[in-house]
Parts: structure tokens; sequence; C-alpha cells
């Protein structure tokens, strides 16, 4: 892998934890709606499941909090988070991520059809 | 992913061509300058191996795209030959993996080709789809190794720089030219896919669900969690268990109705008997999920890498049977995917190992050394007991900091409680689908009318209730 510039690096682990806590979000919202609408549950386990393999690259020693409040439905929260990983080259990202990108890319498609 | 194949490979062309799309994206992920030149004398290998799979393609041939980049590859190749650039050594094992996949998916269809031009639309759109994966294949490959070259480029210009020269066998012009040469042939490659990728693999034929899929990503988490709950009994894992049974509930009444619709079961049954409780066991879990989630700040969400690979695979499992993209699919397109008696059998199977689980949960709930974040066991105590409760629950100076602190008692009470909930949930539908086991009237009068005995006559004497068996207590 080739070196980053730290600044770089820093800015690219900003984002990929918002990441983190749009999936989380997207997640928590999903179970509250599934109560009355089922179907959407699947969606948001899915959510629940990138966001685990999401924060599972963030290194130990850097907090992640719950963010800031998100408006939005399920599929739009996925669908922000798979914009954010847009804004970084895939290697300014921590080793690993890329398969987390892929499931966030499925998820979306999930959410859109 | 393994490089290693079995020693006599089964796949079919689609699998093998997936298989070499996943192969170059690693090259992609993880472009490695000092595997440059390596990668450059495997780069004319997969393309030749991409050119002779294309041109064996059944169909018609319109767009000469794979010509011209054979054309361009075998240029370069001369011109490497010619300026000993990158000269004799090591090929790259992803990327030459890539290539032998493709010449055994090329083997394949040559040996099935058809001697017949015309195709059916079925099969034609899986041509389309063919020729898409592979180009995308070849262009993931491609970008790849220009994203290691670029790489090789900026140190080798780093090193002419400091010592004005590079070692033996390295060249930064040979390098800047081979790297223009591979943005042509990307271009070549994103022109075809840009109109195609992804919408012609639609087409593609896949098989079939597994039948046996649901059952053994079932026994696969029920092991795991088990594994896990004993090895990391944290709430962030406690939650996952809980949000994961959640889902195998709510796909179950999915299927358990789509089988009563289709008559795969005994709707009668399903509406008096299992339609509730399995509505109650989704709730119950639920309930303990909302709790779970409380007790859990999203930020500690660490889940045991194991489990969360389990959970993938029981989700996508249960989700390619009861979903059509982002809806739940009809009752006749699942019966279509598998055979829903079968499938609504596993469910109330795994209605009986949930309670086991339960009972671990309950365990580890119970257990004094069980540690949790101070915020989260602060909000799941505050939502319990209110907002100015009389006691303090958590100490101010481990809310501040965070600390993992024991779980306080109203909120072992709290989670106890819901565990118990799915308990009985779970052992109530567990009973209720027990009529799953036997056969539907539409099965015994399907039975009744073959040729030969009757069913019952065929069924061995079953022994009187009232009469003890051998070796029992008399």
């Amino acid at each position: 892998m080739t070196s980053t510039p730290t600044a770089t690096l820093d800015e690219a682990m900003h984002t990929w934890i918002t990441v983190v806590q749009l999936l989380s979000a997207a997640a928590d919202r999903g179970f509250a709606q599934a109560d009355t609408a089922p179907a959407i549950h699947s969606l948001a386990l899915g959510a629940q499941l990138a966001a685990c393999g999401a924060l599972a690259l963030v290194p130990d020693n850097l907090e992640v909090d719950d963010g800031p409040p998100q408006a939005g439905e399920v599929a739009d929260l996925v669908a922000a988070a798979e914009g954010l990983t847009r804004r970084h080259p895939i290697d300014a990202f921590p080793v690993g991520a890329s398969g987390v990108v892929v499931a966030i890319c499925d998820l979306v498609r999930e959410g859109s059809s | 992913m393994s490089l290693h194949e079995p020693d006599v490979d089964e796949r079919s062309v689609g699998e093998l061509l997936m298989h070499a799309d996943l192969t170059c994206r690693q090259v992609l992920a993880d472009p490695d300058a000092g595997n440059a030149r390596a990668l450059m004398r495997t780069w004319g290998e997969m393309v030749e191996a991409s050119v002779d799979l294309w041109n064996r393609i059944p169909g018609d041939q319109k767009d000469p795209v794979m010509s011209r980049i054979g054309a361009a590859a075998t240029a370069l190749h001369r011109s490497q030959i010619k300026a000993g650039w990158p000269g004799a050594g090591d090929t790259d094992d992803r990327l030459s993996h890539a290539g032998d996949t493709l010449c055994r998916a090329a083997e394949l269809v040559a040996s099935r080709r058809p001697t017949f031009t015309p195709v059916s639309g079925v099969v034609s759109a899986d041509v389309d789809a063919a020729r898409t994966r592979l180009m995308h294949t070849l262009y993931v490959g491609t970008h790849g190794v220009g994203v290691a070259l670029r790489d090789y480029m900026t140190k080798a210009g780093g090193h002419l720089d400091s010592k004005q020269r590079l070692p033996p066998g390295e060249s930064l012009k040979q390098a800047r030219h081979a790297f223009q040469r591979l943005g042509a042939v990307e271009d070549l490659a994103r022109g075809y896919l840009n109109v195609r990728w992804p919408a012609a693999l639609c087409g593609e034929y896949r098989d079939p669900p597994s039948s046996t899929r649901i059952d053994r990503a079932l026994a696969q988490w029920d092991v795991q969690a088990h594994r896990s709950l004993a090895g990391t009994p944290t709430t962030a894992n406690l939650l996952l268990v809980a949000v994961i049974q959640r889902d195998v509930a709510v796909a179950g009444q999915f299927l358990t109705q789509a089988a009563a619709r289709t008559h795969a079961i005994d709707a009668d049954q399903h509406a008096s008997r299992l339609a509730t409780p399995l509505a109650d066991v989704e709730a119950s879990w639920a309930n303990l999920g909302r709790h779970l989630q409380q007790l859990t700040p999203r930020g500690d969400r660490r889940i045991d890498p194991a489990l969360l690979l389990a959970g993938n695979e029981l989700r996508a499992s249960l989700r390619e049977i009861t979903h059509h993209g982002g809806a739940v699919a009809t009752p006749d397109v699942m019966a279509q995917r598998t055979d829903l008696a079968t499938a609504s059998r596993s469910i109330q199977a795994s209605t009986g190992t949930a309670v086991e689980l339960g009972h671990v949960l309950r365990e580890v709930v119970q257990d004094p050394n069980v540690t949790v974040s101070a915020k989260g066991a602060h909000a799941l105590a505050t939502d319990q007991t209110g907002r100015h409760p009389v006691q303090a629950w958590i100490d101010a100076a481990d809310l501040h900091h965070n600390r993992d602190v024991p779980l306080p008692q109203v909120v072992r009470e709290t989670l106890t409680g819901a565990i118990d909930h799915t308990l009985s949930a779970n052992m109530t539908a567990n009973s209720a689908g027990t009529f799953l086991e036997q056969s539907t009237p539409q099965q015994i009068a399907a039975a009744a009318s073959m040729t030969g005995r009757r069913q019952q006559d065929r069924t061995p004497l079953a022994l009187a209730v009232n009469t003890p068996g051998y070796g029992c207590e008399r």
C-alpha cells in the first residue's frame, strides 16, 4: 500500500467515522420502523452489519460518538454513507475498507429497488 | 480469498468470471509499487486470456473493442521486449491467477459452444452479462496495474532526484510509456462499460438458491453465537444476537405466510396456531433489542468478527428467499426459489434453538462480572426509572469518563425480564409449529391417489398410547 499524507489520512478517517455514524443511525431508524413495516428490518440489519464492519476498521484509540441527529429514511442514510465513501480514494481509508464499501453499495441497491 | 482451487473445478463460466473479477479487485485494492514490474509482466497474459474467452463466447461481436485492446497489448509487449523493461523476473500471482481462471472459462465455453449461431433471449442476456463482466475484470485489473505503476513512477522519480540514477533494470521512461498505453486500454474498456455496467449484469444466469443454505446458515449462526457469548459477552454482541434473531423471526413470518398461501403448509393451522406466536417471537426480540440499543452507544458496537460473518451469511440466506429488491417477494416467487414447507420447518426448528440461546443470554446478564458502558447503563436506567430517580444508578465520574461499570440492578432486571419474554415466546412458537412436521391435506390426498396401497396402509402401526415401551417403567 502506498503511503498517504497524514492530513489526508486524518480527513479520510474522519469521513470514515461519519460513515459509521450514518450507518448506525440508518440501522436504529430501520429497527424502530420495522415495528410497523417489517420489510425494512432486513435493510436495517444490513446497515447494522455494515456499521459494525466499518467500526472494526477504526482504531481503538479513536472515540466514535453517536454523531449529530440525522434526518431521512433508512435508504437515504445508507445512500448518504455511500456518497461519503467517494470523497477520498479507497487507499486513503483503513485497510479492509473496500469490503465495507462494496457492502454499502449492495445496501444502496437493496434500498433503492 | 484463497487462490487455491479444488482438484476438480466444478465452477460454471459465470462463477469463474466472478472469481476473476474479484481477484482483479484485490489487485486494485492493494496496489504495490514494489510489484509494478511483476504486474506489467503478467498483464499481457491476462489480456490474452480475456481476448481468447471473448472470441469464444457465442453471439455477434459487433463491438471490436476487445480486438483493439488485444492489439494494444501485443504492441506494448513488443515494445517492452525491445526496451528490456520490465525484463525477466517474477510474475504477479493474483493477476496470473485471474488469467488462468479466464483460460479455464474459455475451455468450458469452447467445450459447450453450440454449433448454431442464433441464441434465445435469455441466453443472449447471459452472453451480454458475461462480456460485460469480462470487460469489467480487464478494466479493474488494468486500472490496478496502472495505480501500482503510478506509485512506481513516483518512487523512481524520487530516487532519480536524490541519487541522479536508478538501480539497474529500473526505467522511469519505460514506466511512463507503459502507463500511458495502459491508460489508453483503460479508456477503451471504460467506453464499453459506460453504457453497460451494471445494467447488463441483470441478465446473468444465476443458479437457484441452495435449499440447504438456510439450515446451514442457521446452524453456523447458532454455534457462533454460543462461542462469541462464551468468549466475549459484550453488550454489542448481545445486541447483534437480538437483532439477528429478530430478523430470523421476521423472515420466518414471511416464509410461513407464503407457505400457507401456496398450500405448502396447512393454511388453517398456520392462521389459527402459528401466526400469532411467531409475531410474539419477533416482538419479544425487538423489545430486547431496543433495551440493548440503549445500553450500547453506537461507538461501542464492536462485534466479534466471526459473529459478524455468521450474521451476514444468515441475513443473506434469508434475504435471497424472502426479498425482491427492497420489497418482500410474492409467495409465488418465494415458492419458486425454495421448498417453503422445508423452509418453514427450518424456522420452526430455529425457535427451539433460540430457547437455548435465550438461556445463554440470561446467564450472561446474570453474571455479576459483566460490565457495560456507563453512558449506556445510564440511558437505560433513566428510561426505566424516570428522569429523577431517588437513587443514582451510575457514579457521576464513571458517567463523565464513560467507564465500564457493573450492570446496575435495574438494568439487569429489565434485561432479564425481556429475555424471559423471548424464552416463553419461542417455546410457545416451537410448540405451535409442531403441525409443520405433519403432511398437509393436499399432500395426503396426493399420496392417496398414487397407485398401490393407500398411505395409511403403508404407515407402520403405532403403539397404543397406554402401552409401556420396551425397557420403560411399568
